[in-house]
């Protein structure tokens, strides 16, 4: 069959993904180390970082010789509740905490700030600018 | 049930129902005559109601339910006779009960006419199988209420808490993170709430006049009102109403043209909560100040 589809290669996810709600909310977010942080004044933040473009399109560019040298890169500006979300993410706080501190912060719904900080953690995880790591993983890195 | 724990419980009041439920329950699906609650782990009570205008019969309505089962793989439905202490607590309903099992999950639920205001509901509580939910799941009942019998019908949300008059229907709602609206119609009038939050951020280097007069270029029916600076109980506020023309051929114009000659806004900057609330109404007639006054009395955040 010429038209056959492709199967998908199996690949192992060392990674187990969350099941349930609660099991996601224990999560850590952990930020990319090659996302450039810079405060604006008012507290306001804009992330720079590198695009990755798809390999089909980045062999295009060099191929028609428009690949320039210097790696692309994005801005993201964040507005302060945004800048406020970011500053939280130490890689030690799970999502869970970082709705808490909203919350507290902003004395916000419970389920208005979970919505909120998931939506946007979600936006950032897209963009790559953040990984979200297991909870039980800091105890793995400690044994080993 | 326990007194104390019953104290920590909050009210959901929705187009015309109204229930206390624990405090970590909350709205996870909601539709103009549906919800849906969960505890953070799943579904644990789901409620449909409908004004009814002919006879009722919950034989009809229990054979929906058994059929719709039927469709499901592994899933037994069964009707069951009330329990004593769910009799005690519904005692003014015309009840029928029924459960079912799940998988892990069961369910047990009620579907509840009230002759007086015609109105049939459907309660269903899930829970995990071994789960005993028996006395929270009587708390809940305990507190249910149809409010048709009411004149002001309460709206009480994600913490928003407000009443409005019966005649008024809900037309549209929203409940996204940093803005909740209702909208209300009756006839050729309506009323909308609002909520904006967190008002530290939107209000950041801006009073709430300028930050509006941003926010008013969306709401294109609220420029012809002349907005002053206004204190309300106290608040810093914002007013503002336009008063049309009572003419035949003004009246005609508006309508044709369909723009609301009055209109009547209030908004205010509820700091303790870090909210900004507010409340407009827009009308071909002339608008019952009253009433817009007692709305915005009755309009709070928990």
């Amino acid at each position: 069959m010429i038209w056959r589809k492709k199967k998908k290669l199996q690949t192992h996810h060392p990674v187990s993904e969350p099941s349930t709600r609660l099991e996601a909310f224990a999560y850590c977010p952990v930020k990319n180390r090659e996302v450039l942080a810079e405060e604006l004044e008012g507290g306001k933040m804009v992330l720079t970082y590198p695009l990755v473009i798809r390999p089909w399109l980045a062999g295009i560019t060099r191929r028609l010789g428009l690949q320039s040298r210097e790696p692309l890169t994005r801005r993201l500006q964040l507005d302060e509740m945004g800048s406020l979300t970011w500053s939280l993410l130490d890689g030690k706080r799970s999502v869970e905490d970082v709705v808490d501190l909203l919350c507290r912060r902003y004395k916000l719904n419970r389920r208005e700030a979970e919505v909120a900080t998931t939506g946007f953690l979600r936006e950032l995880g897209k963009r790559g600018l953040i990984a979200f790591r297991p909870p039980n993983e800091d105890e793995k890195e400690k044994s080993t | 049930m326990n007194n104390r724990s019953l104290d920590s419980w909050k009210t959901v009041a929705w187009n015309g129902i109204s229930i206390r439920v624990p405090s970590q329950w909350e709205v996870s699906s909601l539709a103009k005559s549906y919800l849906q609650l969960d505890d953070g782990m799943g579904p644990v009570l789901e409620l449909k109601w409908q004004q009814v205008k002919g006879v009722f019969s919950h034989q009809d309505h229990l054979k929906k339910l058994a059929r719709h089962s039927r469709s499901v793989p592994g899933l037994h439905f069964q009707h069951t006779s009330l329990p004593e202490e769910w009799r005690q607590v519904l005692g003014h309903f015309e009840t029928q009960c029924f459960q079912w099992q799940g998988g892990e999950i069961q369910g047990k639920g009620v579907v509840l006419y009230c002759p007086a205001s015609k109105q049939a509901s459907l309660l269903q509580f899930y829970q995990q199988k071994g789960v005993d939910g028996s006395e929270v799941h009587l708390g809940v009942l305990d507190s249910f209420r149809d409010l048709c019998e009411q004149d002001m019908v309460r709206w009480s949300l994600f913490g928003l808490d407000a009443l409005v008059p019966k005649s008024f229907h809900l037309v549209r709602y929203r409940f996204e993170p940093g803005h909740y609206q209702l909208e209300f119609k009756d006839g050729q009038e309506r009323i909308d709430l609002w909520r904006w939050g967190p008002a530290d951020l939107l209000l950041s280097k801006k009073d709430l006049r300028r930050w509006f007069e941003k926010r008013c270029r969306e709401l294109d029916w609220c420029r012809s009102t002349d907005i002053r600076d206004d204190n309300y109980h106290g608040r810093p506020a914002l007013s503002g109403k336009s008063l049309g023309s009572h003419s035949l051929a003004a009246r005609l114009w508006a309508r044709m043209s369909r723009k609301f000659p009055n209109v009547w806004i209030r908004i205010w900057h509820l700091s303790s909560q870090n909210q900004i609330l507010g409340v407009a109404a827009r009308s071909l007639k002339s608008l019952d100040e009253h009433m817009l006054e007692k709305i915005c009395r009755n309009y709070d955040m928990a």
